[in-house]
Order: C-alpha cells, then sequence, then structure tokens
C-alpha cells in the first residue's frame, strides 16, 4: 500500500461511522472483556467460541460473495447459487446421519470436499455450453434446489434430527467448540494467504474478460481457481453455522456503497469486518428479542439486512451500488 | 520486414457466414487504419490478431513468429488491446484500472511496485489525466473514460496497439492532444498502430496508410495522403455516389 492510498484511507468519514459501530458493539459485549458478568464457565464454553465463531463465519461467507460477485461480473451471484452451499449440505446431513462428530478435522475437510465437489460440478455443466458465467448460476441454482428438497424431506421424517436441521439450514452459532474454530481458522489462514497473490487478476477480470486476455492472464484459469478458493470459504462458514442468509449476497453490496473511495484490497477486508459486525448484532437480537427462546441469527440477519438494502436500494438510485 | 503478417485467414462464428475469407496482409512500421463498411470484420480481424478469438484457421505472424507459439504474458508484452465497448459491473479506481496495465510484467507472487506507481503516474502526466487519479470510474465523463482506458495501453507499454474506435466521445482539443501523444508513442517505440476508425477525415489526418475491408477481405491499401485520388474507390467500397464522399470528405 502506497503512502498516498493510506493517507486516504485513514481520513475517510464513514470510516468513523465504522469506528462508532465497532465502540457501540463491544459495548453490548462487556461481558467478553468483563467475564465476571456471566459465569466464567458459561464464558469461555459458550459464549467465546460463539463470538469467535461469528467472527470466522461471517468473515468467510461474505468474502466468498465478495469475491464471486467480481468474478463473474454479475452483481447477483452469491455463495448459495453456485451450488457450494448445497454441496456443504449434503455433507452436513450426511454426517449427522452417520454420526460424525461436528467438531472434528474429517468434519470440515469433508464439507469442504463436498463444497468444492458441487462447485466443480456447476462449472463442469456449465462449461459445456459457452457461456460459462450465466450458466454457473443457473446450474448451481438447480443443485441447491435438489439439496433444499431433501433437506426437508428430513425434516418430516427424522424427528429427532429435524431442530438440528431447521437451525442449520436458517444459520445458528450454537453448534461450535474450540476444536472447530481452531482447524477452521487454519483453513481460513490458509485461504487468505492465496488470495492476496490472486487480487491483481480478480480487479483486471471482473474489469472486461477481453481486456484481461490481451494483458495477458489466463481468464479460465484464474477463473476456476476463485471459484475452488470461495467455494473453501463457503464451506467453512457453512461448517461453523449452517447457511447465513443475506450476508454473503448484500454486505459486499453495502461496503461498495459506503466504501467506494478505496481500492480492492482495502474494500475486501471492510467487508469481512462490516459482515462480523452485521452478525454480532443479529445474533444479539436473535438471544435477547425473545427471550428465553433462542432464534436461528440468520432469520434476524435476513430481516434486517433486507430492510436495510432496500433502504439502501431507494436512497441511491442515482449513486450505483 | 513488416512486423504483422497475416496469411489464408479465415474465419466464421457459429457455421454462419464467413465474416474473414481468405485474408493476406501485412503491417509495418506506422499507423494504419481499417476502414470499411459495417459488418465487414474490422473488428473480427483485430479480435484475432490480438489473441482474444483462438478458433480461426490460417497463420498469423509477429515479429516472424506464429501468435500461437507466444506465452500469454510474453504476447501481452508486444501487443496492447483498447475496446472502449465495455461495461463495468462495479465501481473502479482509475488507478487500479491503470496500473492493470503493468500486469503482465508481474508474476503470479508479486505486486505492484513503486516503480509500476510511478511509471504510471508519467505517463498519466503525459495524457493530462493525473487529477483523475483518485476518482471512480463511474463519476467521470465519457470523454475522461476513453482517455483513461487509451492510457492504460500506453502503460502497457508495448510496440503493437490495437484500437477499436478510439476518441469517438473526446472533444476537439482532447482529440489533437491524444492524436499527438498517440503518434508520439508509435514513433518512439518504432512499433506499429493499428486502428479501426470510420471516419475518413480523422483517418487522413492519424495514418500513414489505409486499409479498406469488405466482405472479410482486404479490398486495397493506400497511402494516406492520397486519399484524394482514390474517391472512385471510397465510393465503390461504401457503395455511395462519388460526389457525397467528395462533399464529406473536403
Amino acid at each position: 500500500m502506497s503512502r498516498e492510498k493510506l493517507g486516504a484511507f485513514l481520513n475517510n468519514k464513514n470510516l468513523k461511522i465504522l469506528g462508532v459501530l465497532i465502540a457501540f458493539l463491544s459495548l453490548s459485549y462487556l461481558e467478553l472483556i468483563l467475564p465476571y458478568k456471566c459465569e466464567k464457565e458459561i464464558f469461555y464454553e459458550l459464549r467465546l467460541p460463539r463470538y469467535l465463531g461469528i467472527i470466522i463465519s461471517g468473515f468467510s461467507i461474505s468474502s466468498a460473495g465478495f469475491l464471486l460477485q467480481y468474478i463473474t461480473r454479475n452483481p447477483l451471484a452469491d455463495p448459495f447459487i453456485i451450488g457450494t452451499s448445497g454441496g456443504v449440505m449434503i455433507s452436513v446431513i450426511l454426517s449427522k446421519i452417520f454420526l460424525i462428530s461436528s467438531y472434528s478435522f474429517f468434519y470440515l475437510f469433508m464439507n469442504s470436499f463436498f463444497g468444492v465437489a458441487a462447485t466443480f460440478f456447476a462449472f463442469k455443466i456449465a462449461s459445456i455450453s459457452q457461456r460459462v458465467i450465466s450458466n454457473i448460476l443457473l446450474s448451481g441454482f438447480a443443485i441447491n434446489s435438489i439439496v433444499f428438497s431433501i433437506i426437508v424431506f428430513l425434516i418430516i421424517f427424522s424427528k429427532e434430527n429435524s431442530l438440528y436441521f431447521l437451525n442449520i439450514s436458517f444459520g445458528s452459532f450454537s453448534y461450535l467448540d474450540y476444536k472447530i474454530i481452531f482447524y477452521s481458522f487454519l483453513f481460513l489462514f490458509v485461504v487468505l494467504f492465496f488470495i492476496r497473490f490472486l487480487f491483481k487478476y480478480i480487479i483486471s477480470i471482473s474489469f472486461d474478460d477481453e481486456k484481461s486476455i490481451t494483458l495477458g492472464i489466463d481468464v479460465n484459469k484464474i477463473r476456476f481457481l476463485v471459484f475452488i478458493i470461495s467455494s473453501f470459504l463457503t464451506s467453512i462458514s457453512v461448517s461453523l453455522s449452517g447457511m447465513i442468509g443475506f450476508v454473503g449476497l448484500m454486505i459486499p453490496h453495502i461496503t461498495r456503497y459506503f466504501f467506494s473511495e478505496f481500492s480492492f484490497e482495502i474494500i475486501f477486508f471492510l467487508n469481512g469486518f462490516l459482515a462480523i459486525i452485521f452478525l454480532l448484532i443479529a445474533d444479539v437480537f436473535s438471544r435477547y428479542f425473545f427471550y428465553p427462546v433462542e432464534f436461528p441469527p440468520g432469520i434476524f440477519s435476513s430481516i434486517f439486512g433486507s430492510l436495510f438494502f432496500i433502504y439502501l436500494v431507494i436512497k441511491s438510485r442515482k449513486k450505483s451500488l | 520486414m513488416s512486423i504483422i503478417e497475416i496469411k489464408n485467414l479465415n474465419f466464421c462464428y457459429d457455421y454462419q457466414k464467413k465474416v474473414i475469407s481468405d485474408l493476406n496482409a501485412s503491417f509495418n512500421n506506422g499507423i494504419t487504419v481499417l476502414a470499411g463498411p459495417n459488418g465487414s470484420g474490422k473488428t473480427t480481424l483485430l479480435k484475432i490478431i490480438s489473441r482474444i478469438i483462438e478458433s480461426y484457421s490460417g497463420i498469423v505472424k509477429i515479429f516472424g513468429r506464429d501468435i500461437r507459439e507466444y506465452k500469454k504474458r510474453e504476447f501481452a508484452k508486444i501487443l496492447s488491446f483498447v475496446d472502449l465497448d465495455i461495461s463495468l459491473p462495479f465501481n473502479f479506481k482509475v488507478i487500479d484500472i491503470l496500473l492493470m496495465g503493468r500486469i503482465s510484467y508481474l508474476d503470479f507472487f508479486s505486486d505492484y511496485s513503486d516503480d509500476d506507481y510511478a511509471f504510471v503516474l508519467n505517463i498519466a502526466k503525459e495524457t493530462k489525466i493525473e487529477h483523475l487519479l483518485n476518482r471512480n470510474f463511474f463519476e467521470i465523463s465519457s470523454g475522461e473514460k476513453e482517455l483513461v482506458l487509451l492510457t492504460q495501453s500506453f502503460v502497457q507499454d508495448s510496440p503493437i496497439l490495437l484500437m477499436d474506435e478510439p476518441f469517438i466521445h473526446l472533444d476537439l482539443k482532447h482529440k489533437l492532444t491524444l492524436l499527438n501523444i498517440f503518434k508520439n508513442y508509435i514513433q518512439k517505440k518504432n512499433g506499429c498502430g493499428i486502428i479501426v476508425i470510420h471516419d475518413l477525415r480523422i483517418a487522413q489526418k492519424i495514418s500513414d496508410n489505409i486499409a479498406f475491408i469488405k466482405d472479410g477481405k482486404i479490398v486495397e491499401k493506400i497511402r494516406s495522403s492520397s486519399l484524394k485520388e482514390n474517391i472512385g474507390l471510397i465510393a465503390d467500397i461504401y457503395n455511395v455516389e462519388e460526389e457525397d464522399v467528395e462533399n464529406f470528405l473536403f
């Protein structure tokens, strides 16, 4: 990052708003800093894994959405639409049925494998014709519909697991422990390390396909690589918390709306942070709004997010999202 | 020896009629304008030379070497293609767009260096778009967008420059500055510029040669200075009256 860029970064007004938001959140999360407010055991066994899970899961899923929107040049692209999440959900269901612990490394590995396989499958179907990009959205959508039918089927037939399936298909942070968080953090770290080198190519491909070819970029190869990476990210998130609606699609739009003057790398990280903050808020609501009944935070994130997004669409008739 | 040599080039989109049929041509140092009626295959020819279209038959040689033999990044260093007909789904900073031109000089694990920034800044000064560097692409005028895209290909620093209908949105002042910069660039690099232009008045000012293309074939290649003597040819190619051509051109 050059010096001028850093200067522009620190002087931004919207960034201050972000700071205020973070401060506000740390207030509502005083229990993190002051463990004596709740029982120590409860804090370390329930709360902390939950926060860490939200951070890793939120960052992964919104980054996946962000990358997919740029690489497909489509503002409607979303991790749940290219088939990845469908694949991971199959794996989650299978491991529940075959009693594979959802805290093991194998669980995460199997989920990623299914997620990548589903993306690969959708990509291969799409590559049959010339219009790969619009087709992958269609074939991924088909895969997801199949999986959702299976989930509903299972909810009806396997009564003992039905609450779990319901929660996980709307996103929930109740099924976490330190082991799975550690493993997924490792995954995320490796993936982020790789993404750094792809940024320059992603910018160029989302700028223009043909221009990228004449700039010496192997467009199909890079595009495939980004698909694989974002399906890893999606797998991490879905393994931790199920399918959290809205975050992967809308948060990138919101980030671009507020921070359009920054360069790509910075927007990428801000996007992840915004998703974390947003999910933390949704989490507070899901726990306390109908206390003592707890709702999947995915429901709240969908409602609030969509309303806020509609507000932005109305407000920004001129400024493009 | 000519820089670009094309032999027996044939191409068609999806089993339709041939867009390029049995085309033979060679392009030398200096600026050549491709002109011809709509749908005659001008843009397609540019796309074949710049390796965007790969399913053609025939041979295209640059610097005596088949373009299929070049590595992708190697090729990007000798040829750049400016297509002004782009639609962006998302907003970008102008500086990011310009930096893209340096991408073929980087390998997978490296990032833009301070030298790359300095290089871009230098060329932006030459084309007088310094003040746009930190702006967003969506927020600048269409003339400025055109300037940015042209600057991007100057940043690529290649001896061969292909352009598809440039200068449409530019006002007179910008047109003149840019024509000069473009001419100087080609001269300095001792390179080869091929431009598709419909306006023959501009074509005459900017180029050394004009190649007329019709029905996927290069029909005639003339010196730009001899445009006046070839009014009959022009009328024939565009299917209009000679009078009209004369009125329009002079």
